[in-house]
């Protein structure tokens, strides 16, 4: 049997003529032909015209796919490889069903927020109690049984979360010129709470009353694009309810992911036409602070370390934003911000990607890598707290002297309050 | 889809050559290698992924003897069919064979393995203020082995020419597993026959290319460029012909007709002028200021005199962006059309453009079909694109009917049916109105002798 999202692709199926440009953007080809998104869509069309099984193949190349969607900005049809690769790995996760783990993970944690963060509160102080180092510990060389790299970087687990360290409503420090909903994502709520932290003080240097809706729950970005529609929907709904309670100006984001799902995926790919109006309101932080700063605004950061700027995927290609948030860091810091090269080529991390394809997300990274080592920055800011902590991982594989911060935090500390 | 008809004890030897991981016979992985830029496609046996040339020696020679074929490819992007396996057999992917062995800027000489991409050659050639000067518009992608195969071209080609004039030296295996090397690191190179002729263009044929030598010349230093408009494809195509005959030598010259227009401002919103019947798109470049300004002076004479109906010129960088986005996003532009588009490249003797222009605008409303213009046009050829959908049987008929009346007419005008995209089995028939019997023959007797058992890429036009 056809899964359904694959056969009603037809008319994309139909516009790839097959050139062969995405190739030169996708960042998980690696030369052989079945890598690419081409081969992507190819396959998609043999499964609908039963020229091929739905078997394991198919499964691997759907399912090798970091949504980064360079491959649709490079293609002169309009096709989106990615969009295809991700209806393909709904298909099958309607027929087969999710891996355990995951199963667990979207109907479980990801929609019971209290438990996930009291959950990884435990974690924490299991980590503390048992005075576990987490770079050196023996346990990690039990880390490749799982598939992952002995030298692992994981974050900090069980710091006090954004929501328990914020109320529902936070004041400006100035009047209140305007009232936003800041929508953190599960990242600068749980793991780098810093980044939750610094986007609220900058809103309210800003003059917005910020409201913090402590029932928010994951945006559904990897829950949809493990394949899981279902889940998804139910998480998207969630957050729906919870925002459309709320009489704000706009819907603030610091994760390039989070901005792009709830501004288009909520209503494209989901299908909820309620998430409409909250999608309007979304806005990027960086595009925020570009409008709401006055001239004059943000002053010279007192720092001497070179910085370069890595584009969030989400951010760039789904949200458009990349100008913004280079003018601010060049505001902030003058010559001191220098762009790399391939500054728009992902980091690998595509969220659950990099703990199920571990090899081949270290693989995208490695470029990465070379590419911050060549731009001579000390320091690399970006706009998605999942991209942080992909590069921040891949800093420690590669014994690089780098560090890797939030946009926000560099821009908190230039702008005067 | 068919089962592979090669044995397992093939396979097993295949798997000995390339190590096993670099021998693909899945399903899903043959469907991929089933395919090239253009429609049609053949679902090979097998593919095989050498890293060297010795690799590829020892696959020749067992297919030599056990009569299987084998077909050359570089990134697939060829629009002419050239590397699809039109009988089965195996695809020689030569992809992992990517590595720039030397660059020398004395000399001025780039050596790369054929699985290099050529955007890659170019770049690096540019770094050290060199050009590599055959832009292929899959030049992101596509590899060199497969530019040297197709002698691929692209906008720079009445200037400088395509890559054959950019090969010093090449080397390859013959179908029956011989190395051979032809041509020398130097400006000239007489000594025998001249096989990197005969392997540039030959689409896979007659052997599979392992190394090239190529050429590089100074990078131009100031570039002036200019949008034209005119009241139609066929008065622009005469002003192209007519710059060219004033002994004016663009970098680039292109032409856009009023279809192709409309669908680029659609799609990019550039504000060009729509009412227009074409545009000429010109660049001249080169290594000394007062050259070019008397280039373009010379050339916007020619263009006034030739009936433009305004000339814009491109005084900084971002003008002069803009005016080439529109040459940029044609093809995006027309393949968002409709589903289908087919890309053909008949090239004509320059005074015959304006005529060839106008048979191909009858050509579509006689057949009743959408086809954009396009190309470059100051090197006489042009890329009419079909638009169409290709699950629409009866249209497809009429498609088919306008492809060889737009062949009947470049032949008619003393042209070719392929300026740059090659003959492949997608013109096969063609090319013998073309070329003519006899020089089929002498092509097959060179085909036979070079591969006797006709294992290297069979079915294609010889």
């Amino acid at each position: 049997m056809i899964p359904k999202q694959i056969a009603d692709l037809d008319e994309a199926l139909a516009n790839c003529m097959k050139c062969g440009f995405c190739k030169a953007a996708c960042p998980v080809f690696v030369g052989e032909e079945t890598t690419s998104p081409r081969a992507k869509v190819r396959l998609a069309r043999a499964v609908v015209r039963g020229e091929l099984e739905v078997g394991g193949a198919f499964k691997s190349q759907m399912e090798r796919c970091l949504n980064c969607r360079a491959c649709a900005d490079e293609c002169p049809s309009g096709v989106e490889p990615n969009r295809i690769a991700l209806a393909a790995r709904c298909g099958l996760v309607e027929k087969n069903g999710l891996p355990l783990l995951k199963r667990a993970i979207f109907s479980g944690g990801l929609k019971h927020p209290r438990a996930m963060a009291l959950g990884m509160r435990l974690l924490g102080l299991g980590q503390h109690v048992s005075a576990v180092d987490l770079q050196n510990n023996p346990l990690r060389y039990l880390l490749p049984i799982i598939g992952l790299r002995k030298d692992k970087d994981f974050p900090a687990l069980g710091r006090r979360s954004l929501f328990a360290r914020l109320p529902e409503v936070i004041e400006p420090t100035c009047e209140a010129k305007i009232t936003v909903a800041y929508f953190p994502g599960c990242a600068a709520n749980l793991i780098y709470p810093e980044i939750g932290l610094a986007t609220v003080r900058v809103l309210g240097k800003l003059g917005a009353r910020v409201i913090l809706p402590h029932d928010l729950v994951c945006c559904s970005t990897p829950v949809f694009n493990s394949g899981d529609i279902r889940d998804a929907r139910e998480l998207a709904s969630r957050n729906i309810d919870v925002l459309s309670g709320i009489d704000a100006d706009f819907v603030v984001t610091s994760c390039g992911s989070c901005g792009l799902t709830i501004s288009q995926e909520w209503t494209e790919l989901l299908g909820l036409s309620e998430a409409e109006p909250i999608g309007r309101k979304v806005i990027d932080i960086s595009e925020f602070v570009a409008r709401y700063t006055p001239d004059g605004g943000l002053k010279a950061v007192d720092d001497t370390r070179i910085v370069t700027y890595h584009d969030s995927c989400h951010l760039r290609r789904g949200m458009g934003v990349h100008a913004t948030p280079r003018q601010l860091l060049k505001s902030a810091l003058g010559d001191r911000f220098v762009d790399m090269e391939l500054a728009d080529r992902c980091c690998g991390g595509g969220g659950t990607f990099s703990i199920t394809h571990p090899e081949l997300s270290q693989t995208v990274a490695d470029k990465k890598m070379e590419c911050v080592a060549m731009s001579g920055a000390d320091l690399v800011a970006t706009g998605c707290p999942a991209c942080v902590m992909q590069l921040r991982d891949s800093l420690v594989h590669k014994k690089m002297r780098q560090r890797v911060i939030h946009t926000i935090e560099i821009i908190d500390g230039a702008l005067r309050s | 889809m068919k089962t592979p008809s090669l044995s397992s004890s093939v396979i097993q030897e295949l798997q000995a050559i390339v190590g096993a991981e670099h021998v693909l016979t899945s399903d899903a992985d043959r469907i991929c290698y089933a395919y090239d830029g253009q429609r049609v496609e053949r679902v090979p046996d097998a593919v095989v992924r050498p890293i060297d040339a010795d690799q590829i020696s020892r696959i020749l020679s067992l297919a030599n003897a056990q009569s299987f074929p084998v077909v050359p490819r570089g990134a697939g992007t060829g629009l002419s069919g050239g590397s699809v396996a039109s009988s089965g057999g195996v695809v020689l992917d030569v992809t992992r064979m990517d590595r720039i062995i030397e660059i020398d800027e004395g000399n001025q000489h780039m050596v790369v393995q054929p699985g290099v991409i050529a955007a890659v050659i170019a770049s690096e050639a540019e770094k050290r203020g060199l050009l590599y000067p055959p832009d292929p518009g899959s030049i992101k992608v596509s590899t060199i082995g497969g530019n040297v195969a197709e002698n691929a071209g692209g906008l720079r080609a009445g200037k400088y020419g395509v890559t054959r004039n950019y090969l010093m030296q090449l080397s390859a295996v013959a179908p029956t597993g011989e190395h051979l090397t032809s041509g020398a690191r130097t400006r000239k190179c007489v000594a025998g026959y001249d096989l990197v002729s005969l392997m540039c263009g030959s689409e896979g044929t007659l052997g599979v290319i392992t190394e090239v030598s190529l050429r590089l010349v100074p990078m131009p230093r100031y570039r002036k460029s200019m949008m034209a408009t005119f009241a139609s494809a066929a008065a622009a195509g005469q002003a192209v012909a007519n710059i060219v005959a004033a002994g004016v030598v663009a970098g680039t010259l292109e032409i856009i007709d009023n279809f192709t227009l409309r669908v680029i401002e659609d799609y990019a919103h550039l504000g060009l002028p729509t009412d227009a019947g074409a545009l000429v798109l010109a660049e001249f470049d080169g290594l000394v200021e007062c050259a070019v300004e008397e280039e373009w002076r010379l050339g916007t004479k020619a263009l006034t005199e030739s009936g433009a109906l305004s000339i814009q010129q491109a005084d900084d960088a971002g003008e002069r962006d803009r005016i080439w986005q529109a040459r940029r996003v044609a093809l995006a532009a027309l393949s968002r059309a409709k589903p289908t588009s087919i890309l053909e490249d008949v090239t004509v003797p320059l005074p015959k453009l304006a005529e060839m222009i106008e048979r191909v605008e009858s050509i579509g409303r006689e057949q009743n079909i959408a086809v954009g213009t396009f190309g470059h046009a100051g090197d006489g050829n042009l890329h009419p694109t079909i638009l169409t959908d290709e699950r629409d049987e009866d249209e497809m008929k009429r498609v088919e009917a306008a492809i060889e009346q737009l062949f009947a007419a470049a032949l008619e005008l003393g042209g070719t049916v392929s300026g740059e995209h090659g003959i492949g089995f997608c013109k096969a028939r063609a090319l013998v109105g073309e070329v003519g019997e006899g020089s089929m023959e002498v092509m097959r007797r060179i085909k036979r002798a070079l591969d006797p058992n006709g294992i290297l890429n069979p079915g294609k036009f010889v």
